[in-house]
């Protein structure tokens, strides 16, 4: 070991054990830092709260939002408005709409000649046949 | 309270195991501060903002090595960072590196307040060098990435702080009793 490294030794073992009290303050401001991270002022938590709030509804609002102006959810809403239509019209179209039904069923289902009914078809024909009712015959 | 009684109940926020960490280390890590900063109220304040580091961190202290050399670190980390506010050290001067006499019979004799005055009379850059090099033990590699300097200068303001030292030991008349 040579004489630097023993000046160094000297000088380090004597800092190693120097110390020195800090004045009695210096406790109550290091309790006061740790007291303060603990506790956070009750108006800041407050206004954390608020503010958090305040986001989720914006965010909310502003999801809402877009949603309901995006051009698929417009188109939507214009294809589902229905026209407001006079009642004959509305019987009328129920009835077509009954009469559609029926024939399609009958097209399934076909009906034999001299059955009880006011239609007859061919069980080939593409369309149904309708005939008028015969009358009873004495 | 033992050092590991200390750690636990710092973990859980317990004040008294906090108080008890204050009482056993702050004595020694206002002797660090002190020998990197001149003045008292400043050493003092350094020393609050490192023992509140080390204990709001002290989760991340994984019982590996000594708990007094973590807080060192801690402590000396933060008076580092005020010089560097302060006492920007990028002042480099090339000296190459000579065995210089010493005066190591005369160390043996100083108290540790004598040594403390004596570092207080160094440039802060030598003063922090000698600290970190002789003191804390840190290489010259680890000391030039600490302060933003490079190797060669730390070398020489290392050698420079011992010219000094040497000046201010005959200065003040301590004469070899040999």
């Amino acid at each position: 070991m040579n004489r630097q490294d023993k000046l160094f030794q000297a000088f380090r073992k004597q800092q190693h054990q120097a110390e020195e009290m800090p004045s009695p303050q210096s406790w109550d401001q290091l309790r006061k830092r740790l007291d303060n991270r603990k506790r956070p002022s009750p108006t800041r938590s407050i206004y954390r709260l608020f503010s958090m709030v305040a986001a989720v509804v914006g965010l909310a609002l502003i999801v809402t939002a877009v949603v309901n102006l995006s051009p698929s959810k417009k188109m939507a809403q214009k294809t589902q408005e229905l026209p407001t239509y006079s009642k004959d019209v509305l019987q009328k179209a129920v009835a077509a709409h009954t009469y559609r039904t029926q024939h399609q069923l009958a097209l399934k289902q076909g009906v034999e000649e001299g059955a009880p009914s006011q239609l007859i078809i061919n069980k080939k024909a593409t369309r149904p046949i309708l005939l008028p009712k015969k009358k009873d015959t004495i | 309270m033992t050092e590991q009684a200390i750690i636990q109940g710092c973990k859980k926020d317990d004040p008294k195991a906090q108080k008890a960490l204050y009482d056993r280390f702050a004595p020694k890590m206002f002797g660090v501060c002190k020998r990197y900063i001149k003045g008292k109220e400043d050493a003092e304040d350094l020393l609050i903002e490192g023992l509140f580091k080390a204990i709001d961190k002290i989760h991340t202290f994984n019982g590996e090595g000594s708990f007094e050399g973590w807080i060192r670190r801690i402590v000396v980390n933060e008076c580092l960072m005020f010089l560097r506010k302060k006492h920007p050290l990028k002042v480099s001067i090339e000296v190459h590196p000579t065995d210089a006499p010493t005066h190591q019979h005369i160390v043996a004799q100083l108290e540790a307040q004598d040594i403390l005055n004596l570092l207080d009379q160094l440039p802060t850059g030598y003063r922090t060098v000698f600290n970190l090099y002789v003191v804390e033990g840190y290489k010259h590699r680890e000391i030039a990435e600490e302060l933003g300097i490079s190797i060669n200068t730390s070398k020489s303001q290392l050698i420079l702080a011992k010219r000094k030292m040497q000046e201010l030991l005959k200065t003040i008349n301590y004469e070899s009793t040999r």
